[in-house]
């Protein structure tokens, strides 16, 4: 886990920062997403288009696959440390606000704002069958 | 050419034939699986469906009786901090789903409000999850807490932080006499959780919740809600069995002696019963 701290203080003031790697890395696989449905859509629909040319189809999407795979891998592993990384700061502000001393017990302005957005990026990278 | 046509219409026999065999071999192997899914839309059908609604402090063990109920692995029970209102579905006969909103004071309102209205509209069992005071504290070490004075050891400070949290316990209940039950049956479940590390003090423990003032509020709230209007139950359980570290990883307090496992395993047994028999009365 990159850069650790048991400050709260310092949690907070790194969480604005946290939470934009965070939405960044999300956008960052969003469009990989978009762009790797959009050829997967596009190769099908020449498939039915044109039936003789289905196996060529296949054997673009296998290799496009291939050669799309590690940089996919790399931009998810980023995406899960940015988020590991704000879920640490995260609860260590957290728990702060209800337990410890560092933080009074409620934040507000800039540092409530903070707060509410670095829960909403960790809320989004939940599964959606656990969201509600 | 007769011969020909036998044999295409007998090789589509066949393969309806394996087609069918294939799928009766299936349902056979998820007999299990299809009954239990039946059941569900009956009784969804016939009674509606049973929320299961979990309040309580955060740290307190909410989300690993969500997962318990749920029949979830709860891993070596490491914290994870909740940020939005978790769901569970229950395995089995029963259409039920569990609810967990989080814990920490400033979500309480944005989250418990609405199930809040939930238990006032619609079946609901109500758990309440308290732990003796004993929430989780990681990952602040002992020296952070807001009952730390200088000078204090660690189990003094895990004392006093106890002391103060138990205190905090009342709260849901308080939130509990504003609400009005659909059938104005309020169906309460009070889980005292982390039985592994107060099981060495289960006597001051059970006089507490039976007896003190955790009785006195629920004697306040059946008052509110009508004689018999208010079905409560006490029971304990630990989902896991660990010592209650900081964040720095220093021992607060151990586990209790002659606590093991299968003292765990039939607390939990009986909880998931007594939970289970609630959601089907709701």
């Amino acid at each position: 886990m990159p850069d650790p701290t048991t400050d709260p203080t310092v949690a907070l003031a790194r969480l604005a920062p946290k939470t934009e790697a965070v939405t960044r890395s999300d956008r960052a696989l969003g469009q990989m997403h978009a762009g790797i449905a959009t050829v997967l859509l596009g190769l099908a629909l020449l498939a039915v288009a044109l039936p003789g040319v289905a196996g060529w189809a296949l054997g673009a999407a296998l290799l496009a696959g291939l050669a799309v795979a590690p940089r996919y891998r790399q931009t998810r592993a980023r995406q899960q440390e940015a988020l590991a990384a704000l879920r640490q700061d995260y609860e260590l502000v957290s728990r702060a606000l209800d337990h410890g001393t560092a933080l009074p017990s409620s934040t507000e302005g800039a540092d409530g704002a903070a707060l509410e957005l670095a829960r909403d990026a960790l809320g989004r990278s939940r599964p959606p069958e656990a969201r509600r | 050419m007769a011969g020909q046509k036998f044999l295409v219409r007998s090789t589509r026999l066949a393969l309806v034939f394996n087609e069918a065999i294939s799928l009766a071999a299936i349902a056979i192997q998820h007999h299990q699986a299809l009954r239990n899914q039946l059941l569900r839309m009956w009784d969804r059908l016939t009674r509606g469906h049973t929320r299961i609604v979990v309040f309580g402090g955060a740290g307190a063990g909410k989300s690993s009786f969500g997962q318990l109920l749920a029949g979830k692995s709860l891993g070596r029970g490491e914290y994870r901090e909740s940020t939005e209102i978790e769901r569970y579905d229950i395995e089995g006969s029963t259409s039920c789903t569990v609810l967990v909103p989080p814990g920490q004071k400033r979500l309480r309102e944005a989250t418990w409000s609405g199930l809040e209205g939930l238990i006032a509209s619609s079946p609901c069992v109500v758990v309440h999850v308290v732990d003796w005071g004993l929430d989780e504290v990681a990952p602040l070490t002992y020296r952070q807490l807001r009952t730390f004075a200088e000078g204090m050891d660690p189990r003094a400070a895990l004392e006093t932080f106890a002391a103060q949290q138990r205190a905090h316990e009342l709260d849901p209940l308080e939130r509990l006499a504003g609400v009005q039950p659909k059938d104005g049956t309020l169906r309460l479940v009070t889980v005292v959780s982390k039985q592994d590390l107060w099981w060495r003090w289960r006597d001051s423990v059970r006089a507490h919740y039976e007896e003190g003032a955790y009785a006195e509020r629920l004697a306040a709230l059946e008052e509110r809600l009508g004689s018999g209007k208010l079905h409560h139950t006490l029971w304990s359980a630990a989902p896991i069995i660990k010592n209650f570290r900081d964040g720095e990883g220093n021992v607060l307090l151990p586990c209790s002696e002659g606590y093991d496992e299968p003292l765990r395993r039939w607390h939990e047994q009986r909880l998931v019963e007594i939970v289970g028999e609630a959601a089907r009365n709701a």
